[in-house]
C-alpha cells in the first residue's frame, strides 16, 4: 500500500536526526549529542536566581528546548537478587516558535525503559509527537500528576509525582512500582541553577534522592517482588552542553549512612573537566559540591561490545568504557570506589549511553546508578 | 534484320578483361537463321544480350529491324523487345504459377497482339496442345522448352534469339526441339539466332559463326 | 577441426559483410523481439516488486488493519486510545487518491513518522545510509509538521505532475498541497507523502483512512476485542487485499503481449536466418566439397547463432530500458485506476531479465535454424518451383484442420475455463487457430479470385503469383495476423470499456450538478426554482466475504437508478424492491457479488445492521463498472432505518437543460464556493481522461507489435524479391512495363493483407468477447456489453494498409536497379 520498509527506516532515521540529533554544519549527524550543544537561540534561557514553584515545576517547560524526568532505582528482589530500574521521559521543543498544539505541536517526546536483572539487561525506547496525548506530562482532570508514553505510565494521586505508581515494560520484561517520597525537593547547584561549563551553559535542576519503592518486576511473566530506593532527577535547559564538551559522567549514590551523593563531571575535549555535585544528609541538608570540593577519576576501562542501533548487527563495535571510578570529597571524608557487576548496561538508543547500577565501597558502602554519555 | 556496326564490348571477370567484340560488324538478314558458336567464355551470350537489348555495347551501333536499339531509353527498349523480339533461354524460364497456355501466351498478351487461333496453331505445331493446362512443374524439360518457343513466337517477332535452347535437354529431345524451333521461326518469317556450342545444332541453321577474341568468323 | 571451423565461420560471416541488410534484419528481429519482451517483463517485475514491498510493510510489519465498525474512517482519538492501551505497533494512515486541478491523478499518503519508530527490533541509526541530512537543517521536523508543512514528492511523480521544489500542487477542488520537496525516497512509488498533522488539517478531518498494525498475539487480540471490539474491527489485511492476486490478470495480459511481441520478433529472425542460410547454401556446399566437415559447419553456425543471440539479447535489454521507462507510468496509472494499487512508475532493472531475453533469443534462433534444415531434408529441392503448387497441399489442409480443431477446442473449453490462466489459454487457442487457418484462407481467397477473373489473363497471373510469394511471406503474415487479432481484440475491449464507463457514468452521474456533502441542506435546495430534482445517496459500509461492501440508499424517484438499470431481475423486481419484504429486505446487488460473491437472484445474505443481523434478498443485479467493492442498493428510507449512521453523499441536482446557466448562477448565489460543486460534464471529462491515460499502455504495445510485424513483412519481401530476381528479370525481358510489373508483384501482398484482415476481424471479436466475458469476469466479477465499433477497426486497417504499403515500397526501392542488373544473367549458365 504505501511506504516500504527501506523507505520507512530511512525516514525513521531522518526523523530521528531531525528530532533528536539535528545537525549543524559543524557537527555531523554522527553525534546525536550535538543537539545538546546547539545554541538555544530563541528558546527560553536558564538564568540564576529562579524561584521554583511546586507542583507547577513538575510539569513541562515548553519554552525550553530540552527537559527530562529521570528515575533510577536500586532494588532487591524476594529472590535475594539485585535489580535495577531506569525510566526516563525526554521532552524536546523542535522550534522556539509558539507551540500550536495538537497535531501541529512543536514538542516531541522520547522515553527509555531499562531493566537490569541478574540474568540480563533489557531496554526499550519509544518516540511520540507532542500535542496528541500519545505522550506527555500533565495534570489530569482529577488534578493528579501523570507522565506517560503510550502505556508506560507514572500516575500519582496528587498533583506531585508522589505517591505514585509507575508501570512500564521492555520487550519481555515489565514492572509496576509504587513510589513514595517526601515533598522535600533538593535544588541542585545554586538554588536549582546548575552550571555546566564556564561559558554559561546551565540547566535548572532539582532532584528527589529519597524514593521508597516497592512493587513487582515480571521477567518473562515471572513475578519478583522488589523493594529499594530510587532517585528522580528533573532537569530542563536550552543548551546544557558547551561545544567543547564531549559528554558527561554522572553518579547518584545512596550511602550506607542514609545520605545521598550526586556527582557529575562534563568532560572537556582538552584540559580540565567541569565537575559539580551535591551531598544530601539523611535529614535532608544539602551541601553543594563545587570544583575543588570533589574529584571523580576513572580507575580502569572495560572493553565492551556495543550493540548497534539496528539490532540486526548485534555487536557492531567495541568500546572502552570506564566502569571503575574513585570518587573523593575530602571535606566530607568521602573516598569511595564505584564499581559495577553489570557492565553490559549499554543503551543502544538514538542517544546511546551507559546507565547501570553500581556498588559503593571504601569510606562508605552503598548502591547507586552510574551514567556515562558521549563515549 | 539486325546489324552490328563497329561494336566494342569488354567486361572484367575475376581480374581478367574479356574482349567480347572488337570493332565488330555483323549483319543477319530477314528470315535468315544463324548459329553463334565459340569457346566457353568467348562472350556469345553477351553478344546475344546486346542484340536483345539486355546489355549495352561499349561503343558502336546496334540496329534491329532498322531501329537503333542502343539509342533507346529503358521504357522504349522494353516496349521494343515486347513487340519485336522473342527470347529463348537454356533454363526455359517459365513462370511457375502460370499454365503452359498462359506462359506461351504471355508475351503476346503483354504486346497486346494475342491471337488464340495462332496460339492454337503454334501449340499444335509444337506438339504441346494437349499440355496447355499444365503447370511448368508438370512438364518435362523438352515440353517446357517447347512452351518457351511458343512464348517466343506467339507475338510474331521479327527476331528470335535463343541461348543454348537445348543445353538442358538430352540428345533426342534436342534434335526434336531445334527442328521445331527452326521450322516454326521460318514459318513465322522470323530471323533466328541460336547461341550454341554444338555443331550438330548449328547444322540445322543456315549460317554458322564463331566468336573468338572479339571477332566473328564464319564457321564451316 | 578448429581451423576448419574458423575458415567456415569466416566464410559464412563474409556473407553478412556482403549483405549488411540481412545482418541488420537478424539483429532487428532479435532486438525488437527481446526488447519488447524484456520491457514488458521488466514492467511486470517492477510492478510485482512494488507489491512485494507493499506486502513488506503490510505483509510483514503491519499486515493487519483496524477499521471502524460503523464509519468508513477511524477517529484519530481511537488511535491514541489504542496506543495508550499498549497497542504500540499501530500507526495511523490517511490514503487519498485525488485529481489535481490539471486533472492529473495524485496519490497522497500520510502517517506519523514518529509512530513508526516502534516497528522493528531497534532503531536504524542509518549511520552508513549516507543520507544527506544537510537539507534538513535543524528544524526539519518543524517544517514537516507545522504550517505550511512539506509535501515529499518523489522525483518521477514531480516530473509527471510537472512540479518543482517549493511549488504547491492545487487539487481539483481548489485546495493546495503543502510546498513540494522533491525527495528521492526509495520506492515511495507514485505517492506524495505528507505529515499526518498536515493531512488532518488539509482534509479538515479528525479521522484517518485506517490504522495499520503488526500481527497481534492471541492475548493481544483478546485484549483488543475486550477493550475496543464494540467499535473497532481487526482484520488481516493480507486476506482482504491481495494486490498480486487482484492485478494478476493484467500481468498475465502484459506477459501475453510481451510473448506475442517475441513471437513476432522470432518471425523476423526466422525469416532472416532462413534467408541467409538459403543464400549461403552454395557457400556451404562448396565448403563441404572443399573438405570442411559437417561438424565444423555446424560449429560455425552455432557460434554465429550464439553471437547473434548475445547481441540481440544485449541490445534488446538496452532497448527495453527507455521503452519500459516510457510505458511504466501508463501501467502505474492503470494499477491505480482499476485496482487502487500504488506502483512505482520507475522500472527496476533485473539481470535475470537479460538471461531470459538471451534464452528466448537462442530459442528463436534455434527454431529459425532447425525448421529450415528439417524442411530442406524433407524436400530435396528447395526451389520455389517445387512448391508453387503446394498451396492446396496436404500441409495447408492439415494446418487448416488444426485451426478448426483449435477453435472447436476453445468452444468446448469455454464453459470450463475458470481461472485467469485458463482464460488466457482460451485466448491463445483463438490466436493459434488464426495462424493455422491463415494459409487456407489465403489459398481460398486467391482461388476464388482466380476463378472470378478467369477471363483476365493478367488478373489470373496476379492471383497466381500469390502462390509464389505466400510461402516466403507466410511467417510475416502470420505475425501480422496475430498482431491484428490482438489489436482488434484489445481495441474492442478498450472501446467496450470506454462505452461501458461512459454509460455507467451517465447513469450514475445523471445529475447535472453535484454539490459537496454538508454545504447545503434540503430546505434551501427545495426553494430554488431552477431545480428539477435533487437527490442524495446514503452509504453505509460493511464487509462481506473479505471485501468491503457498501450499502447504498437510493431515492426511488431519483433519475439515476431505475428499472432499466437492472440486469437479470424479474420484471417486477423494481416494484418488489420498492415495497420491501416482510422479515427480509430486498436489495439489488452489483455484478461483483454475483461473479465473485457467488450470489444469484433469490439468494439471501446476512448483514449486521442497527437492528441486529438481518437477511437481505437479492432481487436483481446492476452493472458496476470498475468497482473493487461489493455493493447493495436499498431504498433510502429503509437504509436510514437500518443504518442510522449512514453517511449522506453530496447532492445530485437535476435541472432543465435551459436552466443550466441559471443553476450555475443560483449555486454561486447560495454561497457555494466553486470548489463545492462540480458539473457532470467536468466529472465525465475527467473520468474519461483518466481512462484514456489508463489504456495508453495497451495502445502503445499494440503499436509496437504492429511495427515489429511491419518489419517482418519488409524483411520477408526483401528476401522473396531477392530470391525471385531472375524471374522478375524474365518479366522485363519479355517486355513487361514497370507499371505492370509492380501491379503483379505487389498484388499478392495486398491480397494476403486483406486475407489476414478478413480472418482477424471475426477472431479479434471472439478475442474481445473472451476478454470481456471470461477474463474480466474471472478477474473482477463484472461484465459489459461487447461493442465492436467500426471506426477504430477501420482506422486500424487503414494503418495496417499504410504500414504494409510502406514496407512494400521500401522493399521495392531498389527493385528496378537490381532487376536490370539481373537481365544480363538470364541467358547463359
Amino acid at each position: 500500500m504505501m511506504l516500504n520498509h527501506t523507505k520507512l527506516r530511512r525516514s525513521l532515521f531522518l526523523s530521528l536526526v531531525l528530532i533528536f540529533g539535528a545537525t549543524s554544519e559543524l557537527a555531523p549527524a554522527q553525534d546525536p549529542y550535538q543537539l545538546l550543544r546547539q545554541s538555544g537561540e530563541g528558546f527560553a534561557q536558564v538564568a540564576p536566581g529562579r524561584a521554583f514553584l511546586f507542583p507547577q515545576d513538575h510539569y513541562p517547560h515548553e519554552r525550553f528546548k530540552i527537559e527530562w524526568w529521570y528515575l533510577t532505582a536500586n532494588l532487591t528482589g524476594n529472590d535475594g537478587q539485585d535489580y535495577g530500574i531506569h525510566w526516563t521521559l525526554f521532552r524536546q521543543a523542535m522550534s522556539p516558535a509558539p507551540n500550536l498544539g495538537g497535531w501541529q505541536s512543536n514538542q516531541t517526546w522520547m522515553a527509555h525503559t531499562a531493566i537490569s536483572a541478574p540474568f540480563g539487561f533489557e531496554f526499550a525506547q519509544r518516540f511520540a509527537r507532542g500535542g496528541v496525548a500519545q505522550a506527555g506530562v500533565s495534570v489530569t482532570q482529577k488534578n493528579t500528576f501523570e507522565a506517560w508514553m503510550d502505556d508506560w505510565l507514572w500516575r500519582s494521586n496528587s498533583p506531585a509525582p508522589f505517591p505514585g505508581v509507575l508501570t512500564a515494560s521492555t520487550n519481555t520484561h515489565r514492572f509496576q512500582l509504587t513510589l513514595e517520597a517526601s515533598d522535600k525537593w533538593v535544588l541542585q547547584g545554586k538554588g536549582g541553577f546548575s552550571q555546566k561549563s564556564d561559558l554559561g551553559q546551565a540547566s535548572y535542576y532539582y532532584s528527589q534522592p529519597f524514593i521508597e519503592i516497592a512493587g513487582t518486576i515480571w521477567t518473562h511473566d515471572e513475578p519478583v517482588e522488589v523493594t529499594g530506593q530510587g532517585w528522580l532527577d528533573r532537569e530542563w535547559s536550552s543548551q546544557p552542553l558547551a561545544d567543547n564538551q564531549a559528554g558527561w559522567d554522572w553518579v547518584s549514590l545512596h550511602l550506607s549512612d542514609g545520605s545521598a551523593l550526586m556527582v557529575y563531571q562534563l568532560r572537556h575535549d582538552s584540559g580540565e573537566h567541569y565537575i559539580s555535585g551535591s551531598w544530601v544528609s539523611g535529614s535532608g541538608e544539602v551541601t553543594v559540591l563545587e570544583v575543588g570540593d570533589v574529584t571523580m577519576i576513572p580507575q580502569s576501562e572495560t572493553r565492551l561490545p556495543i550493540p548497534s542501533l539496528a539490532g540486526d548487527r548485534p555487536e557492531s563495535s567495541i568500546k572502552d568504557i570506564p566502569l571503575d571510578w574513585r570518587v573523593r570529597v575530602p571535606k566530607l571524608g568521602i573516598d569511595i570506589s564505584v564499581t559495577t557487576d553489570r557492565p553490559h548496561s549499554w543503551l543502544a538508543t538514538a542517544f546511546p549511553y551507559w546507565e547501570g547500577p553500581v556498588a559503593v565501597n571504601g569510606s562508605h558502602q552503598g548502591v547507586g546508578y552510574l551514567e556515562l554519555t558521549g563515549y | 534484320m539486325f546489324e552490328l556496326k563497329h561494336v566494342n564490348k569488354s567486361f572484367r571477370d575475376r581480374g581478367d578483361v574479356i574482349q567480347v567484340a572488337q570493332d565488330l560488324c555483323w549483319h543477319l538478314g530477314s528470315g535468315e537463321s544463324a548459329a553463334l558458336m565459340g569457346e566457353s567464355g568467348a562472350g556469345k551470350t553477351t553478344l546475344m544480350n546486346m542484340i536483345a537489348g539486355l546489355d549495352k555495347a561499349d561503343s558502336g551501333e546496334v540496329l534491329v529491324d532498322g531501329v537503333h536499339i542502343d539509342r533507346l531509353g529503358q521504357a522504349e527498349l522494353t516496349a521494343f523487345r515486347r513487340n519485336h523480339i522473342g527470347l529463348i533461354f537454356q533454363k526455359f524460364h517459365l513462370i511457375p504459377s502460370l499454365s503452359a497456355w498462359d506462359n506461351g501466351a504471355l508475351q503476346a498478351r503483354l504486346a497486346g497482339v494475342f491471337d488464340s487461333d495462332f496460339a492454337n496453331h503454334l501449340f499444335d505445331v509444337l506438339g504441346i496442345d494437349h499440355l496447355a493446362h499444365r503447370r511448368p512443374s508438370q512438364l518435362s524439360g523438352g515440353q517446357q522448352q517447347r512452351v518457351a518457343i511458343a512464348r517466343a513466337l506467339m507475338h510474331q517477332p521479327q527476331l528470335v534469339l535463343a541461348d543454348e535452347p537445348t543445353g538442358n535437354l538430352d540428345e533426342a529431345t534436342s534434335a526434336a526441339v531445334i527442328e521445331l524451333l527452326v521450322s516454326a521461326a521460318s514459318d513465322a518469317g522470323a530471323t533466328l539466332l541460336v547461341v550454341t556450342h554444338s555443331a550438330s545444332i548449328a547444322g540445322y541453321l543456315s549460317h554458322s559463326y564463331r566468336l573468338g577474341s572479339g571477332t566473328l568468323t564464319p564457321a564451316a | 577441426m578448429m581451423r576448419a571451423t574458423l575458415v567456415t565461420l569466416a566464410t559464412t560471416l563474409a556473407f553478412y559483410r556482403q549483405n549488411p541488410l540481412q545482418a541488420l534484419f537478424v539483429v532487428v528481429g532479435l532486438v525488437l523481439g527481446c526488447g519488447l519482451y524484456t520491457s514488458v517483463a521488466q514492467i511486470n517485475a517492477s510492478a510485482k516488486a512494488s507489491y512485494a514491498e507493499a506486502d513488506q510493510i503490510l505483509g510483514v510489519s503491519a499486515p493487519w488493519r483496524i477499521t471502524d465498525r460503523v464509519n468508513t474512517n477511524v477517529a484519530i482519538t481511537d488511535y491514541i486510545r489504542l496506543r495508550r492501551a499498549g497497542f504500540t505497533r499501530v500507526y495511523p494512515v490517511i490514503e487519498k487518491r485525488l485529481a489535481s486541478a490539471e486533472g492529473a491523478l495524485i496519490s497522497i499518503i500520510a502517517t506519523d513518522l514518529l509512530a513508526l519508530t516502534s516497528f522493528g527490533s531497534g532503531v536504524d541509526s542509518g549511520r552508513d545510509s549516507g543520507v544527506d541530512t544537510g537539507s534538513f537543517g535543524g528544524d526539519g521536523w518543524s517544517r514537516l509538521t507545522q504550517p505550511p508543512y512539506e509535501a515529499w514528492v518523489p522525483p518521477q511523480t514531480a516530473e509527471r505532475l510537472a512540479v518543482t521544489e517549493g511549488q504547491q500542487i492545487r487539487l481539483r477542488e481548489g485546495k493546495l498541497l503543502p510546498p513540494a520537496i522533491i525527495r528521492s525516497q526509495p520506492q515511495q512509488r507514485d505517492q506524495i507523502f505528507i505529515d499526518m498533522g498536515a493531512a488532518l488539517s488539509l482534509f479538515e478531518t479528525d479521522r484517518v483512512s485506517y490504522l495499520a498494525t503488526s500481527p497481534l498475539t492471541e492475548t493481544e487480540q483478546q485484549k483488543f476485542v475486550e477493550q475496543f471490539g464494540d467499535r473497532l474491527a481487526l482484520s488481516n489485511q493480507s486476506q482482504t487485499l491481495d494486490l498480486s492476486q487482484l492485478t494478476g490478470s493484467l500481468h498475465t495480459n502484459l506477459t501475453a503481449l510481451g510473448l506475442l511481441s517475441f513471437v513476432v520478433g522470432t518471425f523476423i529472425v526466422f525469416n532472416a536466418v532462413n534467408f541467409s542460410l538459403h543464400a549461403r547454401q552454395q557457400n556451404l556446399r562448396v565448403l563441404q566439397d572443399l573438405g570442411a566437415v559437417r561438424a565444423a559447419i555446424f560449429t560455425a553456425i552455432a557460434i554465429e547463432s550464439l553471437f547473434w543471440a548475445v547481441a540481440g539479447a544485449l541490445l534488446g535489454t538496452l532497448l527495453a530500458q527507455p521503452l519500459s521507462a516510457a510505458l511504466m507510468p501508463a501501467v502505474a496509472a492503470t494499477m491505480q485506476n482499476i485496482y487502487g494499487a500504488s506502483v512505482s512508475s520507475l522500472p527496476v532493472f533485473n539481470t535475470g531479465l537479460f538471461w531470459e531475453a538471451l534464452l528466448l533469443a537462442l530459442a528463436g534462433l534455434l527454431l529459425a535454424l532447425v525448421l529450415p534444415l528439417v524442411r530442406a531434408s524433407a524436400t530435396h529441392s528447395d526451389e520455389p518451383d517445387s512448391r508453387n503448387e503446394a498451396l492446396f497441399s496436404r500441409h495447408n489442409v492439415v494446418l487448416a484442420g488444426v485451426g478448426v480443431a483449435l477453435l472447436a477446442l476453445a468452444y468446448a473449453c469455454y464453459p470450463i475455463a475458470s481461472s485467469v490462466v485458463q482464460g488466457f489459454a482460451l485466448l491463445s487457442l483463438v490466436l493459434f487457430a488464426g495462424v493455422a487457418l491463415l494459409p487456407m484462407v489465403v489459398v481460398l481467397v486467391s482461388a476464388l479470385g482466380r476463378s472470378l477473373t478467369r477471363q483476365h489473363w493478367l488478373a489470373r497471373w496476379a492471383f497466381a503469383d500469390v502462390s509464389l510469394q505466400f510461402p516466403h511471406l507466410r511467417l510475416a503474415m502470420m505475425a501480422l495476423l496475430l498482431t491484428l487479432i490482438a489489436s482488434i481484440g484489445v481495441t474492442a475491449l478498450v472501446g467496450s470499456f470506454r462505452l461501458a464507463l461512459t454509460d455507467w457514468l451517465e447513469t450514475r452521474l445523471s445529475a447535472d450538478f453535484y454539490v459537496t456533502a454538508g454545504v447545503i441542506d434540503a430546505e434551501v435546495l427545495a426553494g430554488q426554482v431552477w431545480i428539477q430534482a435533487a437527490h442524495r445517496r446514503l452509504v453505509a459500509e460493511r464487509s462481506f466475504a473479505g471485501r468491503t461492501l457498501t450499502v447504498v440508499g437510493i431515492d426511488a424517484d431519483a433519475p439515476d437508478f431505475g428499472p432499466d438499470d437492472i440486469v437479470d431481475g424479474d420484471p417486477e423486481a423494481f416494484a418488489r424492491w420498492l415495497l420491501g419484504g416482510v422479515g427480509v429486505d430486498r436489495v439489488f446487488a452489483n455484478e461483483q457479488l454475483r461473479y465473485l460473491g457467488g450470489l444469484e437472484v433469490g439468494d439471501t445474505l446476512e448483514l449486521e445492521t442497527d437492528l441486529g443481523i438481518r437477511p437481505f434478498e437479492v432481487v436483481g443485479f446492476f452493472h458496476d463498472y470498475g468497482n473493487v467493492n461489493f455493493s447493495l442498493h436499498l431504498p433510502s428510507g429503509r437504509l436510514e432505518q437500518l443504518y442510522a449512521n449512514a453517511k449522506p453523499q453530496g447532492w445530485g441536482i437535476w435541472v432543465e437543460q435551459s436552466q443550466r446557466a441559471a443553476a450555475e448562477l443560483g449555486l454561486s448565489q447560495l454561497g457555494l464556493e466553486p470548489t463545492q460543486w462540480v458539473s457532470q460534464r467536468d466529472v465525465l471529462a475527467l473520468s474519461l481522461t483518466i481512462f484514456d491515460r489508463t489504456f495508453a499502455i495497451t495502445r502503445a504495445l499494440n503499436a509496437l507489435t504492429l511495427l515489429v510485424a511491419a518489419v517482418a513483412i519488409f524483411s520477408s519481401l526483401l528476401a522473396v524479391y531477392q530470391l525471385r530476381r531472375p524471374e522478375y528479370a524474365l518479366w522485363r525481358s519479355l517486355g513487361m512495363s514497370w507499371f505492370g510489373f509492380f501491379m503483379v508483384s505487389g498484388f499478392p501482398i495486398v491480397l494476403m493483407t486483406v486475407a489476414a484482415m478478413a480472418l482477424a476481424l471475426p477472431l479479434g471479436i471472439v478475442l474481445s468477447w473472451l476478454l470481456i466475458h471470461k477474463i474480466n469476469v474471472i478477474s473482477f466479477g463484472w461484465t459489459m456489453p461487447v461493442i465492436v465499433a467500426p471506426e477504430p477497426i477501420a482506422f486500424l486497417f487503414v494503418v495496417v494498409a499504410a504500414v504494409v504499403l510502406t514496407a512494400f515500397i521500401l522493399a521495392s526501392l531498389r527493385q528496378q536497379v537490381e532487376v536490370n542488373k539481373a537481365l544480363k544473367n538470364l541467358a547463359g549458365e
